[in-house]
């Protein structure tokens, strides 16, 4: 995260190269807690990698440069989809379907649109993790931890290896 | 499949209406137009439960087809499928 002088308060992250070093660094996070048997918390972080790489292809659809700044491409995510009429909730911009149907339209509208067979696997991988991967679970004790985390690693790790084609 | 297929023929009037028990076991389809020959189905019912997400969209599509609504399964470009508990979660219970 880019960290500015005012009030010594962190900034979220403003460009793409910043988002990437974020989502390594979320990964990392999720072993470490695998490897402390933290699955349930495991699972909270590997979820932001997820979002993380979903918000980089958008960035990278929209055009943005690695270092150029991606709060405006931020801002217009909310009322460019509701032009484009999708309907799963942003979840305070946090929704993981929300921005994978966000690409997908957004391609299909530019007439380049995905094959759908590859577009359904992603979806399906997206919708695995973000129905594991819920706000309620910063207020709740730990539970069915290792579970969770059978469920979402093997489909994490195909969004985070595959998420390129979202934008290529 | 045969769920969604019945569903999809009581919707075009081929099949009188069915009482389904439990309630949540109905399918409830939702069709999204996007334009250029390209539609995205969303299905939400309990009979997902023992269905790997990655298994629910060609089933969606097989439904179509049994339907015979062969040309719209062709213009099915996303297709999705959740439990109630999942669209719930996701906060798509009202599509």
């Amino acid at each position: 995260m880019s960290s500015e002088a005012t009030g010594g308060r962190i900034q979220p992250a403003d460009t793409i190269a910043e988002f990437q070093q974020a989502a390594v660094a979320r990964l990392a996070d999720a072993r470490a807690l695998r490897s402390r048997e933290r699955d349930y918390w495991a699972v909270y972080t590997l979820g932001y990698a997820v979002e993380m790489h979903l918000k980089i292809a958008y960035f990278r659809l929209f055009g943005l440069r690695e270092t150029e700044d991606a709060r405006v491409a931020l801002r217009m995510a909310r009322p460019w989809a509701k032009q484009l009429g999708i309907t799963e909730p942003d979840r305070n911009l946090h929704g993981l379907l929300f921005w994978l149907k966000l690409i997908l339209i957004e391609r299909e509208f530019a007439s380049r649109p995905l094959p759908s067979e590859w577009a359904n696997k992603m979806l399906s991988c997206v919708q695995r993790v973000a129905s594991h991967w819920l706000p309620e679970m910063r207020y709740r004790a730990p539970a069915e931890g290792t579970a969770r985390f059978r469920r979402v690693v093997a489909a994490t790790a195909w969004i985070v290896q595959n998420s390129r084609v979202l934008w290529n | 499949m045969d769920l969604i297929a019945d569903e999809l023929l009581v919707d075009s009037g081929q099949k009188p209406s069915i009482k389904y028990d439990p309630p949540d076991l109905a399918p409830q389809i939702y069709i999204e137009d996007r334009g250029k020959n390209r539609l995205h189905v969303t299905v939400i019912g309990s009979f997902w439960e023992d269905v790997l997400e990655v298994q629910r969209p060609a089933i969606i599509l097989d439904a179509f087809r049994k339907a015979g609504r062969t040309q719209v399964a062709e213009q099915i470009s996303i297709a999705m499928g959740l439990t109630p508990g999942e669209a719930e979660a996701l906060g798509m219970e009202e599509k």
